[in-house]
């Protein structure tokens, strides 16, 4: 089981916010306990939408969004045998940081043996001039399950004229081991004008970009298909999946937020039943 | 953990001459098999989003600037020096990086058919013991055998330099993928061949991008084709592996 992360003596309260989390079977049921927090983290508990034994977890920034400098560190970890779903209330905005510091967000998760993690946080937008670097890092046990997403905004794309690919710097990592093997490193690395503007290009003139992994030793045969077969029915401008094993990636392009959504629910809904054993659900935030 | 064993990687030349040793190893015969993969763009020339020699050009040159230089490139500056170090433990680790920076089943596998092909023939060809002894690595099932780890022993290995090595490898990726555009386009073999030539100062851009940047910035970020690379596997009529 990971450590808890204490806060260190330099770090700002209120600019550094710290999250230290465990779920334990308990009451026949998953129950997700708070180890330590600090602002601007809120913990409010969590609720069952599906009314089963699996927590959905609303994870509250109450910071509002990173401002320049700002960290939120989120550690967890899923013994074995249990299921968490994990969530936040609204996406991360990263607010301009005309100082040159870079705001970060950091997610470790640890998931124990025969435990599921659901983990579908909103997605992050940099702003114009924003420095960004994100760390998601998620760690399985060779019998563990999960199903994950990672969803990125070009920045505020309808904000006056448009501000997408305005941003300084991105620096993103979406990483899953499994038994300490790297399985993917999604990782994006875009450090001024020339490389944040070929970000378009690269993107194929999308303004959002989503991966989506899933993993379970017994995913069954011809899921891949089944997804990319949904995906085509959404207003993706391109989406692909792919299998190596028990290990399921997507890769989502679209020009508007509500269609990546609209993509990564269409992922959720094939892999749902396979990974959590129910289907998926639209999950209320408020 | 695994052994320091500087003179299993030792550089032993190609009879003295590197220069011809570098023109072999870059030479688009050597069998490597890299003529046969696409890595996604046959998605795009199938949907003629890929049509004519600009496109084809643009593209190509955006491969390799952010999804060869900033990735593959890396690994093949990285493993060429691990090599000289005799660090196996590093090549281990550069291999399990390269795997898992590529998202789509064919790219990974395109990544380690080329490898282990161009491990076999450098072994069989230049008789090279760092060939032997990563393949061994390989059969330990501590590594995969992934193209670009490979590329850099193999430089290492033929006592080329590290700026060669990396060049050749970033030209031959390049005309490699350009041939194989050439062939699905269609494009002429003028067309084709001026694009090669003008990517000239490119190559060499991302050659010093690949040497200068850490292990931990190696990255590929060229979503959309990692888009066409997935839906590749479903191409009803294709003539690439990738």
């Amino acid at each position: 089981m990971a450590a808890v992360v204490l806060p260190h003596e330099d770090w700002i309260v209120g600019k550094h916010a710290l999250m230290n989390l465990r779920a334990v079977r308990r009451r026949g049921r998953t129950e997700i306990d708070p180890r330590s927090w600090r602002i601007p983290y809120q913990w409010q508990g969590c609720h069952y939408q599906d009314h089963d034994d699996q927590p959905f977890l609303l994870l509250i920034n109450a910071g509002g969004g990173f401002v320049e400098g700002d960290v939120a560190e989120l550690h967890g970890t899923l013994e074995p045998e249990t299921r968490a779903l994990i969530t936040t209330t609204a996406a991360s905005k990263f607010y301009k940081c005309p100082d040159g510091a870079t705001s970060r967000e950091l997610v470790a998760i640890e998931v124990g043996d025969g435990a599921t993690l659901e983990y579908c946080p909103d997605e992050s937008i940099p702003f114009a001039r924003s420095r960004v670097q994100r760390r998601t890092h998620i760690a399985l046990a060779p019998d563990a399950r999960l199903f994950a997403t990672d969803m990125i905004a070009a920045g505020r794309i309808h904000h006056g004229a448009g501000e997408a690919f305005a941003f300084d710097a991105l620096d993103s990592e979406f990483k899953v081991t499994v038994d300490d093997r790297t399985l993917l490193l999604d990782r994006l690395i875009a450090d001024g004008p020339d490389e944040v503007g070929a970000l378009r290009r690269l993107w194929g003139g999308a303004s959002h970009a989503a991966t989506v992994v899933a993993y379970a030793q017994d995913l069954p045969a011809g899921l891949e298909e089944d997804i990319e077969a949904r995906l085509a029915t959404t207003a993706a401008t391109a989406a692909g999946a792919s299998r190596a094993g028990n290990f399921i990636v997507c890769r989502i392009l679209a020009d508007e937020a509500w269609a990546y959504h609209e993509a990564v629910f269409a992922c959720w809904t094939a892999l749902r039943p396979a990974i959590a054993g129910k289907p998926a659900r639209p999950i209320r935030k408020c | 953990m695994a052994e320091r064993r500087s003179a299993d990687f030792r550089p032993q030349g190609n009879g003295g001459d590197r220069l011809l040793a570098l023109l072999q190893l870059a030479n688009a015969s050597f069998p490597t098999g890299a003529f046969t993969h696409s890595y996604g763009f046959e998605t795009w020339i199938s949907e003629d989003a890929v049509a004519n020699a600009a496109e084809a050009e643009r593209r190509c040159r955006d491969w390799l600037r952010f999804g060869v230089a900033t990735g593959d490139a890396i690994a093949v500056v990285q493993a060429y020096r691990a090599a000289l170090d005799g660090d196996a433990e590093k090549l281990a680790e550069l291999d399990g990086l390269c795997g898992a920076l590529k998202l789509g089943r064919e790219t990974k596998a395109a990544s380690t058919m080329t490898g282990r092909a161009l491990l076999a023939a450098c072994r069989d060809v230049f008789e090279l013991e760092g060939m032997r002894r990563y393949g061994a690595m390989m059969a330990e099932g501590s590594c995969e055998g992934h193209h670009a780890v490979v590329y850099g022993i193999a430089g290492a290995g033929l006592a080329l330099g590290e700026a060669e090595t990396v060049t050749s490898y970033l030209w031959s990726a390049l005309s490699n993928l350009v041939a194989v555009n050439q062939r699905l386009v269609p494009l002429g073999q003028v067309d084709a061949q001026r694009i090669v030539a003008g990517a000239g100062p490119l190559i060499d851009a991302c050659a010093e991008i690949a040497r200068s940047r850490p292990l931990e910035a190696m990255c590929s970020t060229y979503a959309a084709l990692d888009v066409a690379a997935m839906r590749h596997e479903r191409l009803p009529s294709r003539l690439c592996i990738s």
